[in-house]
């Protein structure tokens, strides 16, 4: 497990090395905390306008400003305003923020605080996913030590800035990770998306004005208002300031999470170079799939040779996104068939049921791609794969159904020789594996 | 204030509409059409079923239009074809799953899943793959789930939610494993059916109907229910002479309840043609003797004979039934022998708050848009579930202040932004706190509750700009009726506006078509020949001793203990066999229309009524007309003047009695009497916390509903079977008790 | 007119008007000797209507009432009942059943269109097709008349094979 940063400072890493790097003192002793005291000598404007500078963008997979997203917030409301963190990591081969989550709370706390200060918010929510129960303590323990050192409560800091903070953990549905679901979530009703718009930082969490972001968006505010929006941009591209974590995972030798500047070049050395190579040194890279499962995988020839920058452009460009920065490396060996399928299986699984493609689309392409493994494939079964994903595709309530299509489209368009190889020996039993 | 007009272009032709409509209903208002299954005026927004969509200009995506606002300069396209491939592909994964077993359903040939395929559907089936399958059960009685059916609308759920305030059924699983359940697997809710009313697909079922005819086989028949005073339109289906089921009108073409029917008004049609009906007319020719089959002709005329016999007549009508045949028995007693008296039996004899009445009555749909409510007693969850649901859409959808005063919480009291909850049998003090502020410390202390809470209430009604509606129930006695009525004069400069809680579907009615009528106890002591349409209550009942009296007539469906007395009984037809007005607690009068023949020999009460009025002598000139009957009710009352059936035919345009009002009438000799008997209240009491189970009134077992069996069920305690795939009328006795195997045997076979 | 004449005038007027006759003597005979010998009747035959039951002798008919929408003459009667026993005690094929299936040969037509309708292949048209009776009432046959299982099939009937060609106006005389 490879846990550093290339390219630059370490900066969402920085205590990630650091024995105790959770606890307060230690947090502390490493600078923390000081972005909040600068930012409660800025106004509220300075603030979003610093965030606005620095180009950060979200990171838990959409990519929307944070800034502009603050600033949405309508500031002059009577109804009291929420800021919701979205620790709901649940998107495959994501795991940066576990990472946050366990070895540095304090950062989120901070940047927590810093936006509850420039929104005028009084109550913030931590939203786990399920699976992190356990990770949950370690987050209440330094809820428990700000609060007595004054960082969490009333009169913070001597201020009259209150801010209250408190953890809630899901039951494990991947779509609380969509905010409005998670909302719904943290309201206690099922967890379902809702109607957009009106949009949460209008009428969110309990009909009140409500900023929802991401662990690593809100970890990297405090570094934001220490540098400078614009220092911390420049670490970046224009559009995308900053650094970002990636969740490296799959057929690499040196799997991590690493964190890179914005624009880092190329995507090639990447994988082959700083995440050691391929796993096995005979197998050649077949597919990467950059930004979590929810976008389209990129075959080794997108990416060997082609100057692919980490970036939104850059990945665009190439024919993918950034997603939630979930690095998946898939050597020649994976069946891309079989791979599909687990996905497909899992969108299935984790839809929530709300809307009729989501919900029906995805269970049958399960029901197609049980089929084609059992030996059952049909040559038409791929056209009629692409004309399901198009009919969920742009047409779901939520993006769980637009990424679910992304994601199999994406496969099937790629990668046909694999697919021929299944719907073209029809009944041969091509499946290499019992699934 | 009127809409702002704003310019809407859809398929390239432009429109003038209201700002902020919903889309949807533009569109299929102006002819261009678009399905939809989870859309449901009125309901909160779902935008689930993903079937509306449609391109507007400058959006990115296809936009579902049940979510979309009408602003100004929209330029919307509903065909395209890209949107047809869209429609086709939401039919077509609706139908993966969903089993093609149309020719056993019992929604086939009105479900709006078919119509909608048939419409917008593909033809090529590509689905071959197994389909999720779930066996047909039982939630109930009376609502019976066919799971895989389910198109997961959740129109069920957000009914449930927002016009029942019960939440007895809610979606259960994830993605596609979603089914929509209850909690334990059983439903202990108000039984209401509306979910399976609204249900597009056969999903969720009427247990009573269950499997018995088709749809098209039925004739509809527009009518209005026999229960409760709320008057709710309903579609009687009959098939040859026989009553199958009862349904709400459609949505759109609807009276005052929309699709909204109450577990009565649904599934309590089983006394029409139930097998107890009194088949011939019946006489006891010698006191002690046995009621004997009889023809028409004899009774008519044994009756006559006896009545003209007596001393002196009464005659008792019961509110239960229609306008014209009270009005007849009204006319028998004036016409047919000098001084005979006529009373109504009521729970609840509104006499005094119409003779009173200083404001307007106020209709359903102005409590769905009223600012402030404030319901005195009664019990409306229970009694008038039309009214209770639109109270509720008014707190949830319309930001109404609820101010409940009651000495029993119940399912409203939670929704009341004000629930005043009095000690028991005080509710009458409230009405005199708010006519006569220097005695509210007094009836404050007498309900139990702070001098505070009046004033609470007295505020939030004097700040309400839009129309404050005064509801009560029976529990007001004469004086506080009369109180009650006369409250609205004393805020003139506001829209108050009154909403009698009344008993039975013809109370109101009755108590027009019977002015001057006296207590039923005084007209049954007073005479020695009566004639009763109906039957008493038992509280009458006991009090009257017909047995003693030397001559008694009954018509009635059913030998009831009034009729078991009588020396006569003539079988009467049921409202679904018979034609005339019922007049709601709204002032509407609506139309009962004749759905099937009379059963056996009956015939309608006031044929009955004045077959004997001309074997006495006097000729009404009904010539077996009911339209002439209300000729006459409307030549002879003020309040109907004017009316014909041809005026009453269109049920989404009630016609409203005029009831006089009476502006300033003085009220102070009530109020005093009113002030002596609250004074009279005991101090302490203690409070009603515990809230009664959900259907203890309207799963009562009456002499009506008892002739549903599924009513039994649900009257003992609604067991849950351990077989939910068979009807729980093939595992329990009436009682509840489980059935003993080869009793179950028997019953099945 | 002399009596010979007359005798050859006639004997000629009797030979050219049975010459028909005579010519078809010894060619090959369409006369059915119905009903001491059996009638073929073509597959498709349209007679009395047969009602199904599957391979465990339940019935087929789930009362859809399709049949008796298709109907033109409006003279299929049902009422269906739910059977909610188990398959095996069942008296139809699934939990919702036909109690009273009749139909009215006063007013059927024979079109056939409830055999198009039915969605289970559960009415088919038998070729039962003596239904001549004394009394107009016993023109109405009750689901007893119709059963496959209870219909008595005539022996005065033979189905043609499929490949046998029955149809004398096609058939070359």
């Amino acid at each position: 497990m490879e846990i550093k940063a290339i390219g630059c400072e370490p900066l969402q890493l920085k205590r990630m090395h650091i024995e105790n790097g959770h606890t307060l003192d230690v947090y502390r002793q490493t600078g923390g905390y000081e972005s909040l005291k600068k930012a409660m000598n800025m106004t509220s404007d300075q603030i979003i306008d610093e965030v606005k500078a620095s180009a950060l963008r979200g990171r838990g997979g959409a990519g929307f400003p944070t800034g502009m997203k603050w600033s949405f917030v309508p500031r002059d409301s009577p109804k009291p305003k929420y800021i919701v963190c979205n620790a709901d990591e649940s998107e495959p081969g994501t795991f940066k923020d576990r990472y946050l989550l366990e070895r540095d709370p304090h950062a989120l706390i901070e940047g927590m605080l810093i936006g509850a200060f420039a929104l005028g918010v009084e109550t913030c929510y931590i939203y786990y996913r399920g699976e992190y129960k356990y990770l949950i303590e370690i987050m209440d323990r330094a809820i428990e030590e700000a609060r007595q050192a004054n960082l969490v409560g009333k009169n913070i800091l001597g201020s009259d800035f209150n801010c209250e903070f408190y953890t809630h953990t899901g039951a494990g549905a991947y779509i609380c990770g969509e905010e409005t679901a998670l909302l719904s979530s943290l309201e206690g009703f099922r967890g379902h998306p809702r109607m957009k718009p009106p949009f949460p930082a209008v009428e969110g969490l309990y009909a009140c004005p409500t900023v929802v972001n991401n662990v690593e968006t809100l970890t990297s505010v405090p570094q934001i208002i220490e540098m400078g929006g614009k220092e911390w941009q420049e670490l970046g591209t224009e559009k995308s300031g900053g650094t970002k974590l990636w969740s490296v995972s799959g057929h690499v030798k040196k799997p991590g999470v690493y964190e890179l500047p914005m624009g880092y070049h190329d995507m090639e050395k990447f994988i082959l170079e700083d995440c050691g190579g391929m796993l096995r040194d005979d197998k050649k890279l077949k597919a990467c799939i950059p930004g979590g499962s929810s976008v389209y995988a990129m075959r080794a020839d997108q990416i060997i040779g082609k100057n692919v920058t980490l970036d939104y452009e850059g990945l665009v460009e190439a024919g993918s996104m950034v997603g939630s920065g979930g690095f998946i490396v898939i050597d020649e060996t994976v069946d891309m068939v079989d791979s599909t399928k687990n996905l497909t299986e899992f969108y299935k699984h984790e839809s929530c049921g709300w809307c009729t493609p989501c919900r029906e689309g995805t269970d049958w392409l399960v029901k197609i791609f049980d089929r084609i493994w059992a030996g059952g494939g049909r040559p038409e079964d791929a056209q009629l794969i692409l004309d399901l994903c198009d009919n969920i595709e742009g047409k779901s309530f939520c993006p769980l159904g637009d990424a679910a299509a992304w994601a199999i489209q994406g496969a099937v368009k790629r990668f046909p020789e694999d697919f021929k190889k299944h719907l073209l020996q029809n009944g041969n039993g091509a499946g290499t594996s019992g699934s | 204030m009127a809409e702002e007009l704003i310019k809407v272009t859809i398929d390239g032709q432009e429109f003038e509409v209201e700002k902020g409509r919903p889309l949807i209903d533009v569109i299929n208002e102006k002819g261009f059409g678009v399905p939809s299954f989870c859309y449901y005026a009125d309901l909160e927004l779902q935008a689930s079923c993903r079937m509306c969509l449609v391109r507007i200009e400058k959006m990115p995506k296809l936009q579902a239009s049940c979510v979309i606002r009408c602003t100004d300069g929209m330029e919307v396209t509903t065909k395209s074809e890209e949107i047809e491939k869209a429609q086709r592909a939401m039919g077509e994964f609706l139908l993966a799953n969903h089993p093609l077993d149309c020719p056993v359903c019992d929604r086939g040939g009105e479900c709006e899943l078919q119509e909608v395929i048939f419409d917008w559907g593909d033809v090529e089936e590509r689905f071959d793959e197994p389909k999720n399958a779930h066996p047909e059960k039982f939630l109930s009685p009376i609502v019976a789930n066919d799971q895989q059916r389910c198109i997961l609308c959740k129109r069920c759920t957000r009914v449930c939610h927002e016009w029942m305030g019960e939440d007895a059924i809610e979606a259960g699983n994830r993605g596609s494993n979603t089914v929509i359940g209850t909690y334990g697997g059983w439903l202990n809710c108000s039984q209401c059916g509306n979910c399976i009313e609204v249900c597009p697909t056969g999903t969720l079922l009427d247990g009573v109907y269950r499997h018995e005819t088709r749809p098209w086989e039925l004739d509809q028949t527009i009518t209005t229910c026999t229960y409760c005073s709320d008057g709710c339109q309903l579609s009687v289906g009959s098939r040859a002479d026989e009553v199958h089921r009862i349904v709400a009108r459609d949505r759109y073409v609807n009276g005052i309840n929309g699709e909204f029917l109450c577990i009565k008004g649904r599934f309590a049609h089983g006394f029409v043609n139930h097998g107890d009906r009194i088949k011939t007319p019946l006489i006891r020719y010698k006191k002690g003797g046995k009621l004997i089959p009889s023809t028409w002709d004899d009774a008519i005329a044994f009756a006559a004979e006896r009545i003209k016999e007596s001393k002196k007549a009464g005659v008792v009508a019961t509110s239960r039934l229609t306008n014209e045949t009270v009005h007849t028995l009204k006319r028998f007693a004036d016409e047919c022998r000098d001084g005979t008296s006529y009373a109504v039996s009521d729970t609840y004899d509104l006499a005094p708050f119409f003779e009173n009445l200083s404001a307007p009555l106020c209709t359903h749909k102005e409590i769905r848009f009223a600012e402030t409510i404030v319901v005195i007693g009664g019990d409306v969850d229970e009694e008038q579930p039309l009214t209770a649901k639109q109270i509720r859409q008014a707190v949830r959808n319309g930001g109404a202040n609820l101010i409940l005063v009651n000495d029993t919480p119940s399912r409203l009291s939670h929704q009341a932004s004000q629930f005043i909850h009095v000690n028991p049998g005080t509710v009458e003090a409230f009405v005199l706190a708010l006519a006569d502020p220097s005695a509210a410390d007094m009836a404050a202390a007498k309900m139990g509750i702070g001098r505070a809470e009046i004033d609470k209430a007295r505020e939030t009604a004097n700040a309400t700009k839009g129309d404050l509606i005064i509801m009560f129930g029976k529990e007001l006695g004469a004086e506080a009726q009369a109180v009650a009525a006369n409250l609205p004069s004393r805020h003139e400069n506001r829209n108050v506006k009154l909403h009698p809680l009344a008993g039975y579907c013809n109370s109101v009615g009755a108590s027009d078509m019977m002015p001057g009528r006296k207590p039923v106890a005084d007209v049954v002591a007073g005479s020695d020949a009566l004639l009763i349409a109906g039957s008493l209550s038992d509280e009458e009942f006991a009090a009257a001793d017909l047995a003693s009296k030397p001559f008694v007539a009954v018509q009635e469906l059913f030998l009831t203990d009034t009729a078991a007395a009588a020396d006569v009984v003539f079988p009467a037809a049921s409202f679904a066999e018979s034609d005339g007005t019922y007049t709601n607690n709204d002032g509407f009068v609506q139309r009962v229309r004749r759905a099937i023949d009379p059963v056996h020999q009956a015939k309608p009460d006031w044929m009955i009524t004045s077959l004997l009025a001309s074997e006495l002598g006097a000729d009404f000139g009904y010539s077996f007309s009911a339209s002439a009957v209300f000729r006459s009710i409307a030549e002879s009352h003020e309040a109907y003047e004017g009316l014909r059936y041809p005026d009453l035919k269109d049920e989404t345009r009630p016609v409203r009695v005029k009831h006089k009002l009476v502006s300033g009438a003085d009220v102070s000799g009530a109020v005093a009497s009113l002030r002596d008997r609250v004074s009279q209240f005991p101090d302490a009491a203690d409070k009603i916390t515990e809230e009664p189970r959900v259907g203890h009134k309207l799963h009562r077992v009456t002499t009506m509903t008892g002739k549903t069996p599924q009513f039994h069920l649900l009257a003992n305690g609604n067991p849950k079977p351990d077989d939910l795939l068979v009807s729980p009328l093939f595992q329990f006795n009436p009682d509840g008790s489980p059935k003993k195997e080869e009793e179950s045997e028997v019953a099945a076979g | 007119m002399s009596v010979i004449s007359e005798v050859l005038r006639s004997a000629k007027a009797v030979i050219s008007g049975m010459k028909t006759t005579i010519s078809q003597i010894p060619k090959e005979k369409w006369t059915v000797q119905y009903p001491d010998v059996p009638v073929t009747v073509q597959p498709r035959y349209r007679g009395q209507h047969l009602l199904h039951v599957d391979e465990m002798g339940k019935e087929k008919c789930v009362a859809c009432y399709l049949c008796a929408a298709a109907c033109p003459s409006d003279c299929i009667y049902i009422e269906a009942e739910d059977d909610p026993r188990p398959y095996e005690d069942r008296i139809g094929r699934d939990e919702r059943y036909a109690k009273v299936y009749n139909i009215d040969y006063g007013r059927c037509i024979f079109c056939g269109y409830c055999v198009e309708a039915c969605p289970k292949d559960a009415i088919t048209h038998g070729y039962n097709f003596e239904l001549s009776v004394y009394n107009r009432a016993d023109l109405l046959k009750t689901k007893d008349d119709l059963l496959i299982t209870k219909q008595k099939q005539s022996d005065k009937y033979r189905v043609a094979l499929s490949s046998e060609d029955v149809d004398s106006e096609f058939k070359e005389v």
